[in-house]
């Protein structure tokens, strides 16, 4: 591999994830029926656009290796943590009501910044159920529970 | 005259107690998510959008517009304080806010900023109200392919003329189209790109897909960077924002020069009030007659961006309204709500439901008037909202979202969505691909093949439709123009050919 595509890889990698989009998405527009010009059939709209994505995604690529090689730092911490929090509200929710779906929100989400500081957090959480029963489930009547059912 | 009964009409309607409530509510709101950078017009108004949901459709569109210009006021406040915009937008009052803040004139420009959004605003609800009926009335004349040139045309624009690479900004359209043709094709009922999953077979929910990419995406682009600092609001006194003689004769001619070029620019498909900002900023700097004292803490430098700013955001609801076509990421989100709520924005909205339009024209006034006269006072408050620290802030908003999400359908399946979208966004972030063109692309995608199919059916599959129709050939010329003028070598043959004629005209002189 040459040094002008390892100073580049995450860079190249993202294109290659765009193209790998277009391409599937060329793929499964080919399944839908294409019809003609004058009447077209589902495929013929996306399968174009996907096309389109494919090439411009090539074209990001041959820019990114023009282009002088960007630095890219990437934190790990925020983005696991926050999707471990809403991955936890979205399991809880259902079965055990606002309150520990909420809970488990915050005090996950927190963790996502250091210093983690449980006790306004517990604090900012219990407020957020009272202001999220009092507009969602009080004022807009959904069906959440506050403990499950 | 007719403009005039139907504008008091209109005032009626938006007079209404219930009305002026939620003019209010949104206006403070977006007075509120303005002032704190991280969160912006864009992520409140599509978690506001399920709310709107319980409402009558004009106090929903009121109030979600209110958040939307509403948030232009507040943007300025930590551009001015902090150093750091509240949204894209306000980035260049930095330029000159902050030195004014370091000087101690942080109350002052903090109040003129506040006075020249009133006076874009107003500027472009006056042009709105005049020019409005008549381009509707024209419109109503526009064929397929006119609207399939313009929406070609908004898409392209927003794409070029945003920061960064024109490839990736038409790439993310292009993606912003697949994804809105999820879903079961409008013409034959097949079920395109939705792998059985029930759940996505109307479509994917545009504010699960707004909050991941905004609101998300934002949340976890700010934790990487380690949030934001915090600021002393004692300095901040009534008698702090006073300007002086000098001030206010500075202030007029660039709040005027902002309002009109914010109106032209906002009015355009594709361009938004950032670009409207930076083009009124560089021509204030290029008439001054001593602009190497931009940077410096310079009045006009942040009121002919400010009034530009207002100014173009309520000129973009003229193609909204008007045409039906947005011109930008959170117009497209403003169009999606009006769709939800069973309005068709087009030509004939005007005329079919002159009550709505007016009326919501009438609230806009209303609302930088509400702007005007609470923002003033409450200076000190907003202020004082930068000093919540952004560890309580953003698990909150984490909440809201998920909440939000979760109302439009009561389905986790739209929250998971919004958390795949949200990690997408980042990522599109951090290798600069922007995310508003897919934004604009998911909404406008539908129209786009709906137009594109109807424009060939009529003209028996001859492309030539396209160019035969003037309104269209003028657009899609437009597009062509903007095309060659981001590749680079066509931008210095221009320079090339613009360079010698005026070489020739210096030697005739």
């Amino acid at each position: 591999m040459s040094e002008t595509i390892r100073a580049r890889l995450p860079d190249l990698a993202a294109c290659a994830f765009l193209g790998l989009f277009g391409l599937i998405a060329v793929w499964l527009g080919t399944q839908y029926p294409m019809g003609t010009v004058n009447h077209m059939g589902a495929g013929y709209f996306p399968v174009a656009t996907s096309a389109l994505i494919v090439v411009l995604a090539a074209a990001a690529a041959w820019e990114t290796i023009l282009a002088p090689p960007q630095a890219r730092s990437f934190a790990w911490r925020p983005m696991i943590f926050v999707t471990v929090a809403i991955l936890a509200w979205v399991l809880l929710v259902d079965d055990f009501g606002l309150v520990p779906a909420t809970f488990a929100l915050i005090l996950i989400s927190g963790l996502a910044k250091t210093p983690f500081r449980p006790i306004s957090l517990i604090a900012s959480a219990s407020f957020l159920c009272l202001a999220g029963y009092l507009v969602f489930v009080w004022g807009l009547r959904m069906p959440l529970t506050l403990f499950g059912r | 005259m007719d403009t005039l009964a139907n504008l008091v009409l209109g005032f009626e309607a938006a007079l209404s107690w219930e009305n002026l409530m939620f003019c209010l509510v949104g206006v403070s709101l977006g007075t509120f998510v303005g002032v704190l950078p991280g969160i912006g017009a864009l992520a409140t108004i599509s978690m506001c959008l399920p709310l709107t949901f319980y409402l009558e459709p004009m106090a929903a569109m009121i109030m979600l517009a209110g958040i939307f210009y509403g948030a232009q006021y507040g943007s300025s406040t930590a551009s001015i304080l902090l150093n750091l915009p509240g949204s894209a937008p306000a980035a260049i009052t930095c330029l000159d806010g902050y030195p004014m803040a370091q000087k101690g004139r942080a109350g002052v420009a903090l109040f003129t900023t506040t006075i020249a959004s009133f006076v874009g605003g107003s500027f472009s609800i006056l042009l709105m109200i005049l020019f409005a009926p008549a381009l509707a009335d024209f419109a109503i004349s526009f064929s397929s392919a006119d609207y399939f040139a313009i929406m070609v045309l908004a898409l392209v624009a927003a794409s070029t003329l945003s920061n960064g690479s024109f490839i990736k900004g038409v790439a993310m359209v292009a993606v912003g189209i697949v994804l809105g043709l999820v879903g079961s094709d409008i013409s034959s009922g097949t079920a395109r790109y939705t792998f059985g999953v029930i759940e996505i077979s109307e479509g994917i929910s545009l504010v699960a897909l707004a909050m991941g990419l905004f609101g998300v995406a934002e949340i976890l682009m700010n934790l990487s960077r380690g949030g934001y600092a915090k600021v002393d609001a004692s300095a901040i006194t009534m008698r702090s924002l006073l300007p002086t003689k000098e001030d206010m004769r500075a202030f007029w001619p660039s709040a005027a020069r902002g309002s009109v070029i914010g109106a032209l620019v906002g009015m355009l498909p594709g361009t938004g009030p950032t670009i409207a900002t930076f083009m009124a900023y560089s021509a204030e700097k290029r008439i001054s007659k001593n602009p190497e004292k931009f940077g410096t803490g310079v009045i006009e430098g942040i009121t002919a961006p400010e009034a530009a700013n207002n100014s173009s955001v309520q000129a973009a609801f003229i193609p909204t309204l008007t045409l039906g076509i947005p011109g930008d990421a959170i117009m497209a989100v403003m169009l999606g709500g009006m769709l939800i709520h069973g309005i068709t924005p087009g030509p004939q909205l005007i005329n079919n439901d002159p009550v709505l339009f007016w009326g919501i024209i009438a609230s806009f006034w209303i609302g930088n008037i509400f702007l005007l006269v609470l923002n003033i006072p409450m200076i000190g408050v907003w202020v004082r909202l930068l000093t919540v620290p952004y560890h309580l802030l953003y698990p909150a908003m984490l909440f809201f979202i998920c909440i939000g999400v979760y109302s439009v359908n009561n389905s986790t399946f739209d929250v998971l969505l919004a958390l795949i979208f949200g990690i997408i966004g980042f990522g599109m972030m951090k290798f600069d691909f922007p995310a508003a063109p897919l934004l604009l692309g998911f909404v406008l995608g539908p129209l786009l093949e709906e137009n594109f199919r109807r424009a060939l059916v009529l003209s028996r599959g001859e492309l030539s439709v396209f160019i035969d129709r003037p309104v269209s050939a003028l657009f899609l010329g437009l597009t062509a123009f903007i095309l060659l003028a981001s590749i680079p070598q066509f931008r210095r043959l221009i320079a090339r050919i613009v360079g010698i004629r005026r070489r020739n005209t210096t030697i005739n002189e």
